[in-house]
């Protein structure tokens, strides 16, 4: 029935153990293994993808052997693994964005088989980044909210002075924030601190400089982003709302490159040295130089000076295999020269080490230990309102993933993500109190996740679960993730997603604040459970030309347990906190795309809708927007020349509107300083919490880029206008002077960049 | 460029002017005037205020533009208890901060009003144009007060520098107590004789009390307090009276000053400037009234003193025996 000694060679201890088995039972075993034998008469292809100019490895790749109807997308590391591939000669396509597609004869014979292909690169079509190459990607099979963004399109939206990944995302439906001063985002009705931002498979609690204004992430030193807005698969946990995880790139293997940069707000160089043929580093470091630029985006005197630095060191070890050292630092300084006003520092270290590669015949793993250390201080010189305060998280961890590549393209993923952080932070209170907070604790989180399609339908269903959390309170604490996807109609497939999710790490601030500049991490105060959501996601995507691609999405998300403000606290013994709280969050999101040589568009409308329940109050929070809309245009009319618009509308945010204002008499001494005699001091009286909305935001942006090449030196110079059309967007109302502040008014910059 | 095109420029250039107009936009809801009530009772005095003011809606939402308060001048104000009902007249008092508002402050005052611990007083304000508001306070009962059995010696004995132990039992009204020792002596001063007191710190390593611990206000957590005044503080405080007043002092008695705070005063205190216990990590400011329909605070506290004469012929040399 089958080549007995090829099934010793290549499974002896299946073999060893049936030869232990009565007859009978050996006879079972055999017709249990018999797809198995079957599948061992094809032979595996594997391999990796990268840049032929460069060496640097190409993410999300697409290896295909057309005749046979197979296929696999290289992973972020650029691995590829087709299984199942029977002995002889195919032609093997293999296509990513901005490369050539290669179509090359594999020819299998006797044995698996190692290819590694290079793609050459030509001149990015946006049309192809924004269209066709979406429904390609592995990540993007299944999942109904995912958005990978290669770094060509990071690039795509006008610069707000420098560019900037987080402002990138942006563009993505169901992602508002509350202001164009701020990066920080809000995801389909979810809070701020929901987001889960990992570099390289490594944690980052502090992503953002200060205000928020721009993330700390070079964005030429990144290689591609997955953006989940929702129902996440089951390898991201900790979190409610959504998880960005940046992939960096490697640097160039065929020669050293250098890069630099200057605006209106920084510096920057950048450094790819290969040091052998397998060794290479990339480094970049950015500093900030026009303080006075600050002052105009934040419309404050706002004295803020920052840095940051990239450091990563790679080797290509053989046998697939590859190792590579990371660090990233960044520093901010906010020191004012008033000293009525306080000073902030935050600080940013993260070291890593990460391996990956094939360890088994199918068996790709990754591994990677880290140490993350983010830091903040508040010294409040002589301010009236401001007590001094500081915050650190300082996390070791450990996180491993394998993907076993099964039979007819079924693939398990599971992984352990060991952590250790330490989160303090110390305070001295209204009260004057120094009020330490310090937890210390261990979370090993792990997960499984289940691929396979079953006729036309693609499945993938996953669990994730904190252990400790499972011991003790049983399988509830499960977070199941399930995602399916039907084809219908020509191109057009229908995915669901389904999930949940808990996350036991918050930041205190005061839910009010319109920019919160000093946000400390703590594990939820009330030493109960973690905060809960489900998501709900349903949506249809396709194309409905070739170049013009559309998808629709709704969501639902139910939160609970959420930590919110003890309103009725009074006393000591009342806790700062209560859990409880409760959220609905549902909406709608539809995305367009359109692609040629000329031009490409691109728009985003959401529709949203969120509400929270907490301590007998039902309010709308200050990010919950109706419609949010983003049009995004590339216009390419000569070479080397591209012009790009967007214009980003978003119904009104909400506000409390203020009633009125009383003299509130402050008993500093209830006894000794009787209210008779006093004055008091000023008090509004607010509406209800957020009943009101601000007017409609819209802001169009324009930037114009042009590339040019000597030699081997490569520039470009750009204009960009923030807010062409110079419209008032109300960013806030001082309630106690009346005055308005706008968001960025028009606000032209301009960028020069050399590369080498 | 053909005109058609400049015509479409034009047209795009004008709709994008019109998208810049500014949208005016205001932050204020509907402003309804409300009564501000602001009394504190007492035990310790028999005249009673009570501060009737309204809201106000400053035109351009700068609150600091408004210079003159807006005291409501014809209302009518009632304390009543049981039966009892005073209505207050009204009169105009010392402003101690005239920064903002100069003048002096309008107040409604009860000249013959000593409320009784343990007894509930309500409070109602009308006035023209305003809906009225009420409120109402229950002022903590007496509290129980017993001195130790080693307290009389440790009094009369300043040099053996043994503590001096009292309890209290509070009231259950009580949120907010503090429990000070004094004590209360006179001196001569050429022929004029005054009458003076100190108190009593918690604890003192020496008679400097630089690093002296001094009795605060406590949330009260249960009824039933024991409170030690070291009797090294105890000695520095009769010592520093007779260094300083030599033998012209005369100890006439200790007195143990027992303050209650009631829950609407103690709630007002600990929240509306900002959270100031101990343990809270809240930086927010939450409102508080406890004036149904209008904002403010009508509230009370019991001071009561507890006393223990010295002996005729009681005198403290720190020098000698």
């Amino acid at each position: 029935m089958y080549d007995e000694l090829f099934f010793k060679e290549r499974f002896p201890s299946v073999t060893a153990i049936l030869s232990h088995l009565p007859l009978r039972l050996r006879a079972v075993f055999s017709l249990l293994f018999l797809p198995l034998v079957l599948a061992a008469q094809t032979y595996d292809m594997r391999g990796t993808v990268s840049d032929s100019l460069t060496g640097e490895r190409i993410p999300y790749a697409n290896i295909r052997i057309i005749p046979l109807n197979r296929g696999a997308a290289a992973n972020t590391s650029g691995f590829y693994l087709l299984p199942n591939i029977p002995p002889g000669t195919h032609m093997v396509t293999t296509s990513a964005i901005g490369y050539r597609t290669l179509v090359r004869r594999i020819t299998i014979e006797n044995g698996s088989l190692t290819v590694n292909l290079t793609l050459a690169p030509t001149s990015i079509e946006l049309g192809e980044v924004v269209v066709s190459a979406e429904q390609e990607r592995e990540v993007s099979k299944i999942n109904t909210s995912v958005h990978v963004m290669r770094q060509e399109e990071l690039r795509l939206a006008p610069v707000a002075v420098q560019q900037d990944i987080f402002h990138a995302f942006q563009i993505l439906p169901g992602v508002v924030t509350t202001s164009d001063v701020s990066a920080k985002f809000f995801v389909r009705g979810g809070a701020g601190d929901q987001n889960l931002v990992m570099l390289d498979g490594m944690r980052i609690y502090g992503p953002f400089h200060a205000l928020g204004i721009f993330s700390i992430f070079d964005p030429d030193v990144v290689s591609s982003s997955e953006v989940y807005t929702g129902a996440f698969p089951a390898e991201y946990g900790g979190r409610l709302s959504s998880v960005i995880h940046i992939n960096t790139r490697e640097g160039r293997s065929d020669r050293a490159s250098a890069r630099t940069h200057i605006n209106l707000l920084s510096t920057k160089l950048q450094l790819e040295v290969p040091v052998s043929d397998h060794i290479r580093w990339i480094a970049s470091a950015r500093k900030s130089v026009f303080p006075q630029t600050f002052k105009e985006l934040t419309r404050r005197d706002v004295p803020l000076s920052f840095y940051d630095v990239f450091l990563k060191i790679s080797a290509d070890v053989p046998g697939l295999h590859k190792l590579s050292a990371q660090v990233l630092m960044s520093g901010d300084d906010l020191l004012s020269d008033d000293p009525k006003d306080a000073d902030y520092t935050w600080r940013n270290k993260t070291i890593g080490l990460s391996v990956s590669g094939l360890v088994a015949n199918r068996l790709f793993t990754s591994a990677s230990v880290y140490v993350t250390n983010f830091e903040s201080v508040r010294d409040p010189n002589q301010s009236r309102f401001l007590t001094p305060a500081s915050t650190t998280v300082k996390e070791a961890a450990a996180r491993i993933e394998a993907t076993l590549y099964g039979e007819a393209g079924a693939q398990s993923m599971f992984g352990v993500d060991f952590s250790f952080p330490k989160t303090t932070y110390r305070l001295v209170n209204t009260g004057g109190f120094q009020r330490p907070l310090i937890d210390s604790f261990s979370e090993a989180m792990m997960w499984y996740r289940y691929q396979r399609p079953i006729g036309s339908l693609l499945i993938d269903v996953g669990v994730h679960t904190e252990m400790e959390r499972l011991l003790k309170k049983g399988v509830r604490v499960l977070e199941p993730r399930i995602s399916a996807r039907h084809p219908l109609a020509g191109d057009w497939n229908m995915k669901v997603s389904y999930g949940r999710f808990s996350q036991s790490l918050i930041t205190v601030s005061n839910e009010d604040d319109l920019i919160s500049i000093f946000d400390a991490w703590i594990r939820i105060p009330t030493n109960d459970e973690p905060q809960r959501a489900t998501h709900y996601v349903a949506g249809v995507e396709g194309p409905v030309t070739g170049s013009f691609a559309a998808s629709v999405q709704g969501y639902f998300k139910d939160f609970d347990n959420l930590t919110f403000y003890n309103r009725n606290k009074v006393s000591p013994r009342d806790g700062d906190y209560l859990s409880g709280g409760e959220a609905t969050a549902y909406g709608a999101e539809l995305l367009l795309r359109f692609g040629s040589t000329l031009f490409d568009l691109y728009g985003a409308y959401s529709y949203g809708w969120v509400s929270m329940t907490a301590g007998g109050l039902t309010y709308y929070p200050r990010y919950d927007v109706r419609h949010h809309i983003n049009l995004l245009g590339a216009f390419r009319p000569w070479n080397n020349f591209e012009l790009t618009m967007r214009w980003e509308f978003s119904s009104g945010y909400p506000f409390t509107q203020t009633m009125g204002f009383y003299d509130r008499i402050i008993l500093t001494d209830p006894v000794h300083t009787p209210p008779e005699h006093e004055t008091g001091e000023p008090y509004a009286i607010l509406g209800p919490k957020n009943a009101a909305r601000l007017n409609p935001y819209h802001r169009l942006d324009a930037g114009v880029t042009y590339r040019f090449e000597f030699g081997q030196v490569r520039g470009s110079v750009g204009a960009h206008i923030i807010n062409l059309y110079n419209r008032k967007n109300v960013f806030y109302f001082e309630r106690y002077t009346g005055q308005r502040i706008d968001m960025i008014p028009f606000f032209p910059s301009a960028t020069v960049a050399f590369e080498y | 460029m053909n005109r058609r095109f400049l015509h479409t420029i034009f047209v795009i250039g004008l709709c994008l002017c019109s998208l810049s107009c500014d949208d005016s936009f205001n932050p204020k809801g509907p402003y309804q005037p409300v009564l501000v009530v602001y009394s504190v009772l007492s035990n310790i005095k028999q005249t009673q205020y009570v501060r009737v003011y309204s809201s106000y809606d400053p035109p351009r939402s700068d609150p600091y533009e408004v210079s003159t308060e807006s005291p409501i001048r014809n209302a009518f104000v009632q304390i009543a208890q049981q039966n009892t009902s005073n209505v207050l007249h009204d009169t105009v008092v010392h402003r101690r901060d005239t920064l903002r508002y100069r003048d002096g402050i309008f107040v409604y005052v009860a000249n013959s009003l000593t409320p009784e611990p343990g007894k509930t007083y309500n409070l109602v304000v009308g006035a023209p144009g305003f809906e009225p508001v009420y409120s109402s306070v229950t002022l903590p009962s007496k509290a129980g007060f017993q001195f130790a059995a080693s307290a009389p010696s440790a009094i009369q004995n300043p040099k053996s520098a043994r503590p001096v132990d009292v309890s209290v039992n509070l009231s259950p009204l009580t949120r907010l107590y503090q429990i000070q020792l004094f004590v209360v002596f006179e001196y001569r001063e050429g022929s004029v004789i005054h009458a003076d007191s100190m108190e009593v710190p918690l604890w003192a390593p020496d008679t400097s009390l630089t690093d002296a611990q001094w009795p605060i206000s406590t949330y009260a957590d249960r009824l039933g307090i024991n409170q030690r005044f070291g009797g090294t503080a105890y000695k520095a405080i009769m010592d520093r009276i007779v260094y300083k007043h030599s033998v012209a002092v005369k100890f006439t008695r200790t007195t143990v000053q027992v303050t209650q705070i009631g829950e609407p005063l103690f709630d007002y205190h600990s929240i509306t400037g900002g959270f100031n216990d101990e343990f809270s990590i809240r930086t927010d400011q939450p409102d508080y009234t406890n004036i149904r329909g209008g904002f403010g605070l009508f509230a009370a506290f019991v001071l009561e003193n507890f006393h223990r004469p010295y002996p005729t012929d009681f005198y403290h040399n720190p020098e000698g025996e």
